[in-house]
């Protein structure tokens, strides 16, 4: 029998189960559902954050990445621990009072209340809808990446077992059992780090020793390896400041404007839970991605001749490990994977049928009804990320388009973001022109590498540079927002209690 | 040798300072009184 499909099904069905009973719990309204009633404690929604971040990207995309360049690689490490950091000090306790007192379930939420159009939540919506559907194809074909090295599944087989786990416990549960779910699989990414490290080490001899294997490791000829022989140096000349001020912006301002990620927050039971997930979720992020460069360089150390460098942790994995451990340790890539996609699931549904259909299309629709739409949309979105995986077959391309988007969704929205808690005079003309830059400047980078200045490493940080510039610029050449806008944002309801009962 | 432990040691340090700095922060926050919940709770 094989190890993997038996430790798969029993992960599967546990996450079913878990799944079913925390649906189980609670009466339907649109806050059970969407945001898990907003009573979710910090282990939860620790867990929940932690594992909607980490993807198939973490695992086999920066890995692999990681492989490829080296110690250089730290920086991105610390780009996204950074953003983490930076969504606790600026945001979470603005982003839970802002969904408390208005009622706010998404993030076009936040931007339409701020800047009240029609079109930016429209815009917004259609917009992280697209990505996400695509987003979720890219990570179905990471499950197949994974159970193809294991099983004999077929390629349609291993992407319909990923997708119809991850719609059925969604369909059923909502944001309540996405957020059990997403804590279950956060223990097993972490489990699979806390194997593979020490193997890693305890095989290459240590960290000094792994410094110096890899320092010797041969680069494949006929490969065009990034950095050349200096990439095999010990700390290797990407470790240089345009290279590590590109890759922390790139990670820390494409990381702090991604809905699937910053409207964790909103199911918090309170402001304390929300920056306190936060804390709590650091030390294991820092470990499993400093433990993501160890893993790597063992990768590069065992088989520098590796044909795909987004192999490298299974490879390693398949390689060191007994095959029951191994099989628990990819579960953790597995667990990564599934996480994610029920969140941008949860999330594209919210965006369907809350944001475009409730308070664009129909805004007399009942709870039910838009529930009720919220679940075909599971659905139907579930079937096109289906058919886009059949159809691309391919995981380079996509994993291109989720990155491009990634890097678009950067640029064009978090100005707006920032702009929305932070400055009054943020308005809709701005929040508009820059996200209509923004998106379409960094786009056009992707499609015409001509237009990206020599200087910049990634296309995110032109369009952020960009969209910044005309946000402050269309911001102060037209009208200030209403008063009614700006007491909403700057008002009593966004400070902290003390401070209103001091006013009073 | 030593450079490399100095900038891995570095990366997990910040880690940790982020979350002190963060438990801190989460210590000191006011949170907002929920009568709703405790509607539920009876």
């Amino acid at each position: 029998m094989n190890i993997f499909i038996v430790v798969l099904f029993c992960f599967m069905s546990a996450m079913l189960i878990v799944g079913f009973i925390s649906a189980k719990k609670k009466e339907e309204t649109l806050s059970d559902y969407f945001v898990a009633g907003r009573q979710m404690n910090i282990w939860i929604v620790a867990g929940t954050y932690g594992a909607s971040f980490m993807s198939a990207g973490t695992f086999l995309g920066t890995i692999g990445y990681n492989f490829a360049y080296g110690w250089a690689a730290l920086w991105q490490v610390i780009g996204t621990i950074t953003a983490l950091f930076l969504l606790a000090i600026l945001l979470a306790k603005k982003f839970w009072r802002f969904g408390y007192y208005y009622d706010g379930y998404t993030m076009p939420d936040v931007i339409a209340h701020r800047y009240p159009s029609k079109w930016a939540r429209g815009i917004y919506a259609i917009i992280i809808l697209t990505i996400y559907v695509v987003g979720m194809a890219a990570m179905y074909m990471g499950f197949y990446t994974i159970l193809s090295l294991v099983s004999g599944f077929p390629y349609l087989v291993c992407v319909i077992i990923g997708a119809v786990v991850v719609a059925i416990y969604t369909y059923s549960g909502g944001a309540r059992a996405v957020a059990w779910t997403d804590t279950m699989c956060m223990f097993v990414m972490l489990a699979a780090m806390l194997i593979l490290v020490p193997a890693c080490l305890h095989y290459s001899g240590g960290f000094e020793a792994l410094v110096t294997a890899y320092g010797q490791s041969p680069i494949p000829e006929g490969t065009t390896w990034q950095g050349g022989a200096a990439l095999l140096s010990k700390t290797n000349s990407y470790l240089i400041f345009p290279m590590s001020l590109a890759w922390f912006m790139v990670w820390t301002t494409g990381n702090m404007s991604q809905p699937h990620q910053v409207t964790r927050m909103y199911l918090a039971k309170n402001e304390k839970t929300a920056i306190g997930a936060l804390a709590l979720v650091m030390i294991p992020f820092t470990f499993i991605y400093i433990g993501g460069v160890v893993i790597a360089n063992y990768a590069r150390v065992l088989n520098p001749y590796l044909p795909r460098i987004d192999s490298a942790f299974p490879s390693v994995a398949l390689s060191i490990l007994p095959p029951l451990l191994a099989a628990i340790v990819l579960m953790g890539v597995i667990a990564a994977i599934i996480s994610t996609c029920s969140t941008m699931l949860i999330i594209a549904s919210q965006c369907t049928s809350y944001d475009i259909y409730k308070k664009l299309i129909n805004p007399e629709a009942t709870d039910k009804e838009v529930l009720k739409i919220s679940r075909a949309t599971i659905i139907i979105c579930s079937i096109l990320s289906i058919v886009i995986a059949y159809f691309a077959q391919t995981i380079t391309g996509l994993i291109f388009l989720w990155s491009s988007a990634f890097a678009m969704m950067g640029a064009g929205v978090l100005p707006s973001l920032i702009g929305a808690f932070y400055w009054k005079r943020a308005n809709v003309p701005a929040n508009l022109s820059s996200m209509i830059v923004g998106f379409g400047y960094t786009a056009a980078m992707y499609l015409f590498p001509a237009l990206r200045p020599a200087w910049a490493q990634h296309p995110i940080l032109p369009g952020l540079i960009l969209s910044t510039v005309v946000f402050i610029i269309v911001a102060l050449l037209t009208k200030k927002p209403d008063k009614e806008v700006i007491d909403k944002f700057f008002g009593d309801n966004l400070k902290d209690p003390g401070k209103k009962l001091k006013k009073a | 040798m030593g450079d490399v432990w100095l900038i891995a040691g570095s990366f997990v340090g910040i880690g940790i300072i982020y979350a002190i700095v963060l438990t801190c922060l989460a210590l000191k926050t006011e949170t907002t009184e929920r009568p709703d919940l405790k509607k539920k709770e009876s």
